[in-house]
C-alpha cells in the first residue's frame, strides 16, 4: 500500500512537471506580450515593465525562475491586476469555486445514486420511466442552457432566487443545479445499468439462495459492486465540473477561479493563466489519486501494491 | 415415519419471453427422500435448474410457476410468505451452484460470506459465527482456515472456492442441499475430490443431496437414485443400478451410449444425434420422438404416460405401455 502511494506520488510529480513545462512553453510561444495591447505605452516604460517582470531574461532563465517559484508555492505576480499576486487571486477565488464544485459533487452523489437505485429496483415501471426520462433530458441539455433556463424561470419570472452573486446561501442553488444537472443524470443512468448488471450475477442469486433480506442483498452484495464503475468515472467527472464551472461562474457572476481565468485569457495575463492551469492540474491529479484509492478499497481484486 | 423430504407434484414453470412462452418445466413430479443422494440428469436446457429454482422460489423475471405444488417436509413451499421462504433458504434448503468463480461475491471477504447464513438464521454473534466458520472451513479441508477467513475470493483456486461454497451450504445443517453441477467447472482431479467431500459430508450430516448434472459418471459415483429429464419433462426415474443396467427409456439408453468408454482416447461424448427440443411451441407427443430410434406414430401424437417397471422404477415411453401397438422389441430389453 505504502509502495503504491509512493509510486503514484512520484508519477504525479512527473506529470505536474510536464504540465508546467508545456503550459510555460505554450504561453511564451503565443505572439504578443502582456503589454502589447496598450499601444500608447512609450518604449522606455515598456522596457521598464519587461525588466520589472524579468520578461527580458532568456527563456531558460524565466523557466527556471518559474519552476523555482512553484516549488516555493509562489505562482508569481499578475501582470494586469497590479500589486496582486496569482496566489492572492487563487486564495480569493478558490473557496467560491470549491464550494460550488464541492456542493455539486455532493448533490450528484446524493441524488444521482439513489435515483439510479430506484430506477433499477423498479425496472420497467413508472418510477424507472420517470428517472430515465429526466436523465435523458439532463444529459442532452448543456449546462449553460440549463443555467440560462434556471435564471429565466427562478430569478426573472418567479423572483425566488438571486440571479448573481453569493451574498446568501440562496445564491448557490442555481449555480449548483446548473453545474450538476448533467452529472446527476449521468450518474443515475450509470448506477441503474450497473445495478441491473449486478442483479444478474451469480453471487446475487447466491445471496438470495442464502436467505438474506432484500436490504442486505441490495446494499451489502449489490451496491458495493455496482459502485465500482461509478467510482471510475468520478475522476473525469470532477474534471468536467471544474471546467464547467468556468462557464457557470461567468453566467452567475460568481467571484471564483473561473472568472479570473477567463479574464486572464482576455487580458493575456500569462502568469494568471499559467498559475491557474498549474493549480487546477495539481488539484485534479490529487482528486484522481483519491478516486483511485477508493477504487482499490472497493475492489479487492485491484492489488494496489503491484499495479504499475 | 414418512421419509419423503421434498415432493414435487405436477410442476409447471414457464418463461414469458418476447418471442412467447417457453415451457421450461412441464408436469414434473417426483420425490426427494430423507438422507438420499438423488441425481437429476439430462441434456442442457432440459429444465433441471429451473425446476429447483422454482422449488426455492428463486425464479427471476420473466419466469413464473404455472401450476403444481412443491412440498417440503409436508408443507407447501408455494403458499409460503416471502419471509417464511427466506427462513428456509440457506437454512433448511441450500444450493451450490455450478460456477465457483462467479458465485462468490468478489468484494466481500470469505469469512463474511460464510458467516452470513449463520448470523441470519442461527442468530449467532459475530464471534460465535466466526468460530463456526473456521470449523466449517476445516470440515471442507481448507488449510489455514482462520487466516483464510479474511481473504477475498480471488485469492482462492476454483476447487477451493467450491469448497467454500460447500461450507456455506452446510453451514446451517440443512435438510436438503441442491448441488447444481457443482463440479462441471472444475478440473477432473479436483472434481473427484469435491465429489468425495460431498459424499463424506452427506454421510456425516445425513443431509439429502440433489445432484444436478449431465455427467452420468458423477451419477454413478455418488447417487442412489436417478431422475432423467428431457425436454422439460421427466423421462425416467429409477435406482442407480437400474439406470445403468436396465434402462427403460430410449433417451436414457442414448445417454448411456454417450458416456466415454474407459481407455477411449477421445474423451468427447458421442452425443445422441439431433438437438434438444425448443420448448417454445413443443409438438404434441413424446418430446424425444424426433431423435428416438424407436419412435412410432402414437409417439408423435400423444404424450406417453408413466409405466411402473419395478418397485422404484418408472418410465414414460409408449414402448412400455400396454396401449402401444407393438412393443415386443423393447420388452426383451427390460
Ligand atoms: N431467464 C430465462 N428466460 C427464458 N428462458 C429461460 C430462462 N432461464 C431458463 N430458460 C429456459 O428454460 C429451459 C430450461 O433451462 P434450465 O436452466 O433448467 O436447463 P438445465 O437443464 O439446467 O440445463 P443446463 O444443463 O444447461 O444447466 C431452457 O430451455 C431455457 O431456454
Ligand atoms: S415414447 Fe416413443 S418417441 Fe418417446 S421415447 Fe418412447 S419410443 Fe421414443
Ligand atoms: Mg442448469
Amino acid at each position: 500500500m505504502f509502495k503504491y502511494i509512493l509510486k503514484r506520488f512520484v508519477s504525479m510529480i512527473i506529470t505536474m512537471f510536464v504540465i508546467i513545462t508545456i503550459t510555460f512553453l505554450l504561453m511564451h510561444s503565443v505572439p504578443g506580450g502582456p503589454f502589447a495591447a496598450e499601444k500608447a505605452l512609450p518604449p522606455e516604460v515598456e522596457q521598464a515593465l519587461l525588466e520589472k517582470y524579468h520578461l527580458d531574461d532568456p527563456l531558460w532563465k524565466q523557466y527556471v525562475d518559474y519552476v523555482g517559484g512553484i516549488l516555493r508555492f509562489d505562482l508569481g505576480p499578475s501582470f494586469k491586476y497590479r500589486g496582486l499576486t496569482v496566489n492572492e487571486l487563487i486564495v480569493s477565488g478558490f473557496p467560491v469555486s470549491g464550494r460550488v464544485g464541492g456542493l455539486s459533487i455532493l448533490v450528484i452523489l446524493l441524488i444521482g445514486i439513489p435515483l439510479g437505485i430506484i430506477a433499477a429496483l423498479k425496472q420497467n415501471r413508472w418510477e424507472d420511466a420517470v428517472v430515465r426520462f429526466l436523465a435523458t433530458l439532463g444529459i442532452t441539455i448543456p449546462s449553460f442552457v440549463l443555467a440560462t433556463l434556471l435564471l429565466y424561470v427562478f430569478s426573472l419570472k418567479l423572483d425566488l432566487l438571486p440571479s448573481f452573486g453569493i451574498e446568501s446561501w440562496k445564491g448557490y442553488i442555481l449555480p449548483v443545479v446548473a453545474l450538476s444537472g448533467y452529472s446527476i443524470s449521468f450518474v443515475a443512468r450509470l448506477t441503474r445499468s450497473s445495478l441491473l448488471e449486478v442483479f444478474r450475477q451469480d453471487y446475487m442469486i447466491m445471496a438470495r439462495a442464502k436467505g438474506l433480506s432484500e436490504f442486505k442483498i441490495l446494499f451489502k452484495h449489490g451496491l458495493k459492486n455496482a459502485l465500482i464503475p461509478i467510482v471510475t468515472v468520478m475522476g473525469p467527472l470532477i474534471a468536467g465540473l471544474l471546467t464547467g464551472s468556468f462557464v457557470i461562474e461567468k453566467i452567475f457572476a460568481l467571484p471564483g477561479m473561473g472568472g479570473h481565468f477567463v479574464n486572464g485569457i482576455s487580458n493575456r495575463d500569462y502568469t494568471v493563466i499559467m498559475g491557474i492551469t498549474v493549480f487546477y492540474a495539481g488539484f485534479l491529479l490529487i482528486m484522481v489519486f483519491i478516486v483511485d484509492l477508493i477504487y482499490g478499497f472497493l475492489d479487492p481484486r485491484i492489488k494496489l501494491d503491484n499495479r504499475s | 415415519m414418512d421419509n419423503t423430504l421434498l415432493s414435487i407434484r405436477n410442476l409447471h414453470t414457464s418463461f414469458f419471453t418476447h418471442v412467447g412462452e417457453v415451457k421450461a418445466v412441464q408436469n414434473v413430479s417426483y420425490d426427494v427422500r430423507r438422507g438420499e443422494i438423488l441425481g437429476v440428469v439430462g441434456e442442457s436446457g432440459s429444465g433441471k435448474s429451473v425446476s429447483y429454482m422454482s422449488c426455492m422460489r428463486l425464479l427471476q423475471e420473466p419466469g413464473r410457476i404455472m401450476g403444481g405444488d412443491v412440498q417440503f417436509k409436508g408443507e407447501s413451499l408455494l403458499s409460503k410468505t416471502n419471509r417464511q421462504m427466506r427462513n428456509i433458504r440457506g437454512n433448511r434448503m441450500s444450493m451450490i451452484f455450478q460456477n465457483p468463480m462467479t458465485s462468490l461475491n468478489a468484494v466481500l471477504k470469505i469469512g463474511d460470506q460464510i458467516t452470513e447464513p449463520l448470523r441470519e438464521h442461527k442468530n449467532m454473534s459475530r464471534a460465535e459465527a466466526k468460530r463456526e466458520a473456521i470449523s466449517l472451513l476445516e470440515r471442507v479441508q481448507i488449510p489455514d482456515a482462520e487466516k483464510r477467513l479474511s481473504a477475498y475470493p480471488h485469492e482462492f483456486s476454483g476447487g477451493m472456492r467450491q469448497r467454500v461454497l460447500i461450507a456455506m451450504a452446510i453451514a446451517c445443517r440443512p435438510d436438503l442441499i441442491i448441488a447444481d453441477e457443482p463440479t462441471t467447472a472444475l478440473d477432473v482431479t479436483i472434481q473427484s475430490q469435491i465429489l468425495e467431500l460431498m459424499k463424506d459430508l452427506q454421510q456425516d450430516l445425513g443431509t439429502s443431496i440433489v445432484f444436478i448434472t449431465h455427467d452420468l459418471g458423477v451419477i454413478a459415483e455418488t447417487c442412489s437414485r436417478v431422475v432423467v429429464m428431457y425436454g422439460s419433462m421427466v423421462m425416467e426415474e429409477a435406482p442407480v443400478d437400474d439406470i445403468f443396467h436396465r434402462p427403460a427409456h430410449p433417451y436414457t439408453e442414448g445417454l448411456l451410449r454417450s458416456i466415454p468408454k474407459p481407455g477411449m482416447e477421445d474423451k468427447r461424448l458421442s452425443p445422441i444425434p439431433g438437438s434438444p427440443p425448443v420448448q417454445l411451441s413443443p409438438p404434441p407427443g413424446c418430446p424425444f420422438a424426433p431423435r428416438c430410434n424407436y419412435a412410432m406414430n402414437i409417439c408423435r401424437r400423444r404424450l406417453p404416460e408413466f409405466t411402473k417397471i419395478g418397485e422404484n422404477h418408472r418410465s414414460a415411453c409408449w414402448l412400455l405401455s400396454g396401449h402401444a401397438p407393438s412393443n415386443n422389441f423393447r420388452r426383451e430389453n427390460i
